[in-house]
């Protein structure tokens, strides 16, 4: 069996959470907690803590199986296929939305008159071809690409600065801390589809005593440095589109904006 | 009823015949399939190549040593020359001296062998006690002078000495003979590489001579660590190879791995590198190199402090050196006499060109077709007044012009230097100027031909600008077709074949992947200065060498 090393698997589970969030979580956040919904991030992200090492310690007890075998073992045969099921379904569900995503913001604002279906045959290939080469290359190919999301993140961030305008961040906090309870609720899932892919690859992690604890600081990372960078990005657009437009803006416009001021238009 | 049996017999006839068409249909078929299996899938197991056919004297190579059966065998080839004379010892004992004229050192056999033997030592106290019993001990104990001296007592261990340049002396009717190593042919001497030149550092290439080479390499690396071990391959050529490693640096699961493979080769000839290389390299349908070569002891020795192996063959002046990372293709030796900060920018020049060969022509396309948005508007004034008259769309327009290209470095490449820069003048020169001229390219594509034709230059190592320049079609074609997308699409499929591809067991794209800081920081982008070369690159973590990725090779 292949395995993963702990790098990687911090990198992997980084570069999915970043993945799914980075996009519309800025549109999602301030639609329900306005312009002080860049404070619910990280707390909402937090939560997926408790789960991550709930997950890790399925693998500390049952070293090896997947988690339709653990599921299998626990609830029986039946409701363990019914839940291996489940499981399949949402992860479907989840790619599915990610590739539609994707393609959708390629046809919006790069090229308008490609058909969208062109964008997601292309994404489909490549992670079909991306999963017959197996794990391994999956989680090298995280290790590679994702320090490259993050520097093209911060450059993004840092590219922007100029467009600031610093009064769209107050007043600060002048609904309360309500609204900010109900952005944290709205960031969950996404720490949960977190844990989905931990499970799912749970039968590729080594499981000697100093992996575990390093795979347990692991989460701790991907989510704290996810959470961070979220953050950032939400806080960025809401400073620079004010909270009206990023709510409107469900991809991420910096991309193309930072772009032009880098190019100085 | 006569008549119905003889129809009945006819209709089984008839069948029979059917059934023997459709089964030659189906052995077609099958045939076809087995040809192109054949022709596309490597075999797993051995690796039988071309046959040798079988000899009359195949028989007599496996019995006992007998000169005049060997003086037989060889007296066909005018080149072998066997010299008969008698020693007087005790008795008059009839010799043959074979070997091949031209192959041998005529002055060191006169002198040092036949001129003892048959005048100087005559009367010699020894030679005097010399019977056909003792004759072999006593004149390679006492009597021959030479430092290469052997006993054989096989047939084909005398052929193959006789032709790979050893002469033999046969004694009589004995069933031993001695062999004397007094090869001295006519070679290159050593000189420098041509492939590999460099400013500052050692000028000395290997040549086509295998002990030379081994010799190049042991002046390196003095040490009794060094194993140098021999084998032979090709059934005609009897091919001497080398499989040369630093014991206890380079992995053990590594060396016996390149033993297993070579094992694996039954071909009848051997007549270069490429052979051994596309025998055993892991993956036949990457386009990117998985073994790497040089021609300088220097390298070798390098690499083999880095714990890597290598084949040394006889006949040609190239080394083999395996296991293979990417990121080495990019480094040369001279990064190493150099000083750090030096390496440092010379790496990242070539790194930044590496990058620009393979993406200047598709990105161009990109952007003239699909995103002229994020061109500024000067720059798109300029470029649509360059295209203004040109009557192809921007893929065909470079696709032209890197054909042009790939036309103009493959007829420049074996032409006689003198020739070879006037094709340059002309070609690049005459005829870009013209097409632009004429309105066929626009001014700018010339300009990016030309930079990725300079920027593939900037690739040290030849293996891998071919497959620079066999990748960049493909991305060109993506980039006319889908644009950015098309050509990262095309970036991702070559950074996933990549990330899946393995030499000897070794991930290609360690240490970025799986990640090693200290390597990646020490000796990969940049080098640090020797001081600060502590370790040894950690790149031998090797698991299953035999893998090659998913059970291939």
């Amino acid at each position: 069996m292949e395995r993963i090393s702990t790098h990687q698997f911090m990198t992997l589970g980084a570069a999915v959470l970043m993945g799914t969030t980075s996009l519309p979580v800025a549109s999602i956040v301030t639609g329900v907690g306005g312009r002080d919904g860049w404070m619910s991030v990280l707390p909402g992200l937090a939560v997926g803590i408790p789960y991550g090492l709930m997950v890790l310690s399925l693998v500390e007890q049952y070293p090896g199986k997947s988690l339709l075998q653990i599921s299998e073992t626990l609830f029986g045969k039946w409701i363990g296929k019914v839940i291996g099921i489940i499981y399949i379904i949402i992860s479907g569900y989840l790619g599915g939305l990610l590739l539609g995503q994707a393609g959708d913001i390629y046809q919006v604002s790069i090229m308008t008159l490609t058909p969208i279906s062109v964008f997601e045959l292309g994404g489909i290939l490549l992670v079909f071809y991306l999963v017959t080469s197996g794990i391994e290359v999956l989680a090298r190919f995280s290790e590679v690409l994702f320090p490259l999301i993050v520097i093209a993140l911060l450059l993004n961030v840092g590219l922007s600065i100029p467009r600031i305008e610093q009064g769209e961040l107050l007043p600060i906090l002048s609904q309360g801390l309500k609204p900010l309870f109900w952005a944290g609720i709205k960031v969950v899932p996404f720490a949960m589809t977190y844990i989905l892919f931990l499970a799912g690859i749970a039968a590729f992690l080594p499981t000697g005593k100093k992996e575990l604890g390093q795979f347990k600081t692991g989460i701790w990372r991907s989510l704290l440095l996810v959470g961070i960078l979220d953050t950032l990005v939400v806080l960025m657009q809401i400073l620079v589109f004010g909270p009206a437009e990023t709510i409107r803006l469900d991809t991420d416009p910096m991309g193309i904006c930072a772009l032009e001021e880098g190019i100085g238009f | 009823m006569r008549g119905r049996e003889e129809y009945g017999k006819l209709a089984n006839n008839r069948l029979v015949v059917g059934q023997n068409k459709r089964d030659k249909e189906g052995e077609n078929v099958r045939s076809w399939f087995k040809m192109i299996k054949e022709l596309t899938i490597r075999p797993k197991g051995t690796r039988q190549i071309r046959k040798s056919p079988s000899y009359s004297f195949d028989d007599d190579l496996n019995k006992p040593l007998s000169g005049v059966t060997v003086k037989e065998i060889l007296s066909n080839s005018s080149d072998v020359v066997f010299r008969e004379f008698f020693l007087q010892g005790k008795e008059r004992i009839p010799c043959i001296l074979g070997a091949v004229d031209g192959l041998v050192d005529k002055n060191l056999l006169d002198q040092f062998i036949l001129k003892p033997l048959m005048m100087d030592l005559v009367g010699h106290p020894e030679l005097a006690q010399v019977t056909l019993a003792n004759v072999v001990d006593i004149t390679s104990q006492s009597l021959l002078p030479g430092l290469e001296i052997k006993k054989i007592s096989k047939m084909r261990e005398a052929v193959n000495a006789i032709l790979s340049g050893d002469s033999v002396i046969f004694f009589g009717n004995l069933t031993e003979a001695i062999v004397i190593g007094a090869r001295g042919w006519a070679n290159r001497g050593v000189t420098e590489p041509l492939t590999e030149s460099i400013v500052k550092g050692p000028r000395e290439g290997f040549s086509e001579t295998l002990r030379t080479n081994t010799s190049l390499l042991r002046r390196k690396i003095k040490h009794p660590s060094l194993r140098i071990v021999s084998l032979k391959l090709g059934e005609l050529t009897n091919t001497d190879l080398v499989v040369t490693y630093i014991e206890k640096i380079a992995s053990p699961d590594i060396v016996s791995e390149v033993f297993r493979r070579l094992g694996t080769i039954k071909m009848d000839s051997m007549l270069g590198n490429g052979y051994i290389e596309e025998m055993i390299e892991d993956n036949p349908y990457s386009p990117f190199p998985q073994i790497s070569f040089t021609e300088r002891p220097d390298v070798l020795a390098g690499k083999l402090l880095e714990g890597k192996v290598g084949i040394i063959v006889d006949g040609t002046p190239i080394v083999l050196v395996v296991p293979a990372v990417l990121s080495q293709f990019l480094n040369v030796n001279e990064d190493y006499y150099q000083r750090a900060m030096v390496a440092i920018l010379a790496r990242f020049v070539r790194y930044l060109g590496a990058f620009v060969a393979i993406v200047a022509p598709s990105i161009y396309i990109s952007v003239t077709t699909f995103h002229q948005e994020i061109i500024p508007t000067g720059l798109l004034l300029s470029i649509s007044a360059g295209r203004q008259g040109v009557p192809f769309p921007a893929l065909l327009e470079a696709l032209t012009m890197t054909v042009v290209l790939e036309i103009l470095q493959e007829a420049g490449l074996r032409l006689p230097k003198p020739i070879g820069s006037t094709i340059g003048i002309v070609g690049a020169l005459i005829i870009g100027d013209a097409a632009v001229k004429a309105g066929l390219v626009s001014p700018l594509m010339v300009i990016i031909i030309g930079l990725t034709a300079v920027a593939s230059y900037a690739i040290p190592t030849f293996d891998l600008s071919l497959a620079v320049r066999l990748i960049r079609f493909p991305l060109m074609i993506l980039a006319g077709v889908l644009g950015f997308f098309g050509v990262s699409v095309g970036l991702y499929v070559i950074l996933i074949h990549l990330l899946g591809l393995r030499s000897f067991g070794v991930p290609y794209l360690s240490p970025l992947a799986p990640l090693r800081i200290r390597a990646l920081l020490q000796d990969t982008l940049v080098r640090a200065p020797w001081w600060a070369l502590k370790r040894r690159p950690q790149l031998m973590d090797v698991e299953e060498p035999r893998s090659g990725g998913k059970g291939r090779g």
